[in-house]
């Protein structure tokens, strides 16, 4: 196991993995019947970079590793909760933007983040998210003149008050 | 010439178009500075203002807007490693690191220098050399162009530390991987998995925010420690001195002067670009900087900060060689700078420089006026704009986060890359804590489309024979540089211990 723990090797290993799903996925591109007279058709680069893939990720797993670097052991300590939260926030930012329209999640969204790492109060974060979020709405529509998605609930409710 | 070119300074000069390049610099920094609004979305941004404008006042407002939207991004690849465009990329990779040791105001100063001797140096060989430099990039053909592509890709070598060379060739490889992605130049799709948002790829920006930005900021909650690292009582959050010192200076100036030209000659190609000519321009340096210098590369050197700084901006002047000359756009930027001179009446091509020399040479000075007020310009800003850094942690992470996201979401407008941007920043944290480097990764995927896109043609040329690799003295000397590079650092590699 503690041969295993080495940051080369479990990265040669995931190198592999991903390889070898690319490599399935790649035996399924329809080849084109006709010929361009290149040589080369749709699946030609795609199995050309498995097999480098293949041999690169080879040498580093056989290869001797006078300087081993443990990655669970080294890893272990560190402050994952924080980040777990700020990858849960984004991936609730990502599915609630269509239905909740670019203010609205994005106010929720630095809300929870500034509250979360212990920036202020949960009213003060509130304030600056808001007046933030209503500064760069405001720059970018009125100003730059783009489109921001007011999102599908914000649309719903405009029609159901006109 | 010479009449064109008193015209052109005349028209440069007068009081409302310096006007109109202050603004446009102005303008064009704050747009840059934000993720996914590099110079294309910023002169686009800018078009329907510039209407109501004389054509000459419009062309200058939109060159000062260009070359502020380049330094605006170098300045977020400095101060948060988010480098909002393909070219400012190679500029993360010693700007960051300088601004986390407190370094940032001397980053930026170099960043302004660099840009401002690419620009002068560019500006100078377009004066001299316009008419032989149009003939020699049409000669370049498919062939030439892939061979570019591969010596382009052996500058992994470059970013890969002590030992590591085996494992940036890797990450070069997953970077022409994830280029597969989407359709493929017979308009097959590939790797698509049947969801319609894959059709067109994988967006650069999504993968270099992803891995850069955002795979930072979560880096720097997970070892909060390190962002105090180092003892430096600047640290991260500090400005330090602008000024450089003469072992900057000394080294400054050679990598600038090296990387402009290397940087102009590669932006003559019609889509080579500034991407390409930085990460050569940064490849190069290394190679010839001596061990411990070459050290220092990736941890904070004045050279790789320089070198790539240099080589994109000479890179963009370069650009409007073919766009000028033979009316071939060599870039996104370049094509919506056509647009713009279309629309203005301008007809670029050929008979531009015979025809209208009095415009030619306007619109090259103008160019060259806007680097010069950028330089006036953003040097005084440089203590304000590095502020940023002084943004409390729990407020900047967020916001880093958000810009990131919300950058890539004003590029495609598209939510499903907002999930995909977190998974791609969940895997790159990943690879980044088992100390794989990112860049080689990103290179392989800019470089991908390209590669494969010139192999076909010039294997369709040659009739599936691979002989075009040696057959012409131009790509015979490319493939031969590209071969001595990479397998150098191999059997260093292979053989060290």
């Amino acid at each position: 196991m503690r041969q295993l723990d080495d940051k080369t090797r479990i990265g040669a290993l995931l190198l592999l993995a991903f390889t070898a799903v690319y490599a399935l996925l790649a035996r399924r591109i329809p080849v084109d019947a006709l010929d361009d007279g290149s040589g080369m058709t749709s699946q030609s680069l795609p199995f050309g970079l498995v097999a480098l893939s293949v041999v690169l990720a080879t040498i580093q797993l056989v290869k001797p590793n006078a300087d081993r670097r443990p990655f669970l052991a080294d890893h272990r300590a560190l402050a994952w909760r924080p980040v777990a939260f700020l990858v849960l926030l984004m991936v609730i930012y990502a599915i609630t933007f269509p239905w909740l329209g670019f203010v609205v999640s994005s106010v929720l969204f630095l809300w929870l983040a500034f509250f979360g790492l212990g920036a202020a109060t949960v009213w003060r974060c509130g304030v600056v998210s808001l007046l933030f979020v209503g500064a760069l709405w405001a720059l970018l529509t009125q100003v730059f003149g783009l489109y921001l998605d007011p999102g599908a609930l914000m649309a719903w409710a405009g029609s159901v008050r006109t | 010439m010479i009449e064109g070119i008193q015209t052109g300074l005349v028209t440069a000069f007068s009081p409302l178009n310096l006007l109109m390049v202050l603004l446009g610099c102005f303008a064009g920094t704050l747009i840059g500075m934000l993720p996914g609004l590099g110079p294309v979305s910023a002169i686009a941004l800018m078009i329907p203002i510039t209407y109501s404008l004389e054509p000459s006042s419009a062309l200058i407002l939109i060159a000062g807007v260009y070359y502020g939207a380049i330094f605006g991004g170098s300045t977020s690849a400095i101060l948060i490693n988010a480098p909002g465009v393909s070219g400012a990329v190679a500029t993360a990779f010693d700007g960051y690191p300088m601004a986390r040791t407190g370094k940032a105001g001397k980053a930026l100063a170099i960043a302004a220098y660099s840009s401002f001797a690419g620009g002068t140096i560019g500006a100078i060989l377009l004066f001299l050399f316009v008419p032989v430099l149009a003939k020699w990039s049409l000669s370049f053909h498919s062939a030439d162009y892939f061979a570019l592509m591969l010596f382009g890709l052996t500058a992994v070598a470059a970013f890969s530390g002590r030992g590591q060379v085996l494992k940036a060739l890797s990450m070069a490889v997953l970077g022409l991987m994830l280029s597969t992605v989407g359709e493929d130049p017979s308009g097959i799709q590939r790797f698509t998995l049947g969801i319609t948002d894959l059709y067109d790829g994988i967006g650069f920006l999504l993968l270099s925010m992803a891995t850069f930005a955002l795979a930072e900021a979560l880096i720097s909650v997970l070892r909060p420690a390190d962002d105090s690292a180092g003892g430096h009582p600047n640290a991260s959050t500090g400005l330090g001195s602008l000024k450089l010192g003469r072992s900057d200076v000394r080294e400054v100036v050679p990598a600038a002067g090296r990387s402009s030209i290397l940087g102009f000659l590669v932006g003559i190609l019609p889509g080579a670009g500034a991407t390409i000519a930085s990460f050569l321009a940064y490849g190069t340096e290394r190679n010839l900087a001596p061990q411990a210098a070459k050290d220092q590369f990736g941890r904070g050197s004045v050279r790789g900060l320089a070198a790539p700084e240099a080589a994109n901006n000479a890179a963009s002047t370069g650009s409007f060689v073919p766009l000028l000359t033979l009316g071939i756009p060599g870039s996104a930027t370049t094509a919506v700078m056509l647009g713009a001179l279309v629309s203005y009446g301008v007809q670029p091509g050929p008979r531009l420089y015979i025809d209208s020399p009095a415009i030619f040479w306007s619109v090259i000075i103008s160019m060259y006026v806007g680097n010069i007020v950028l330089l006036i310009l953003n040097l005084p800003l440089i203590p304000y704009i590095a502020r940023l850094l002084q943004v409390p942690r729990p407020y900047l992470i967020p916001l880093i986060l958000f810009f990131s996201l919300m950058g890539v979401y004003l590029v495609s407008f598209n939510t499903f890359d907002l999930s995909l941007m977190v998974i791609v920043g969940c895997i790159a944290l990943i690879v980044r804590l088992l100390e794989y480097p990112m860049a080689p990764m990103l290179l392989g995927f800019i470089l991908g489309g390209m590669l494969e896109d010139n192999l076909r043609r010039a294997l369709l040329i040659s009739d599936g024979s691979f002989a075009f690799l040696w057959d012409r003295p131009i790509t015979a000397t490319i493939m031969a540089l590209t071969v001595l590079s990479l397998l150098v650092p191999v059997f260093h590699s292979l053989f060290r211990d």
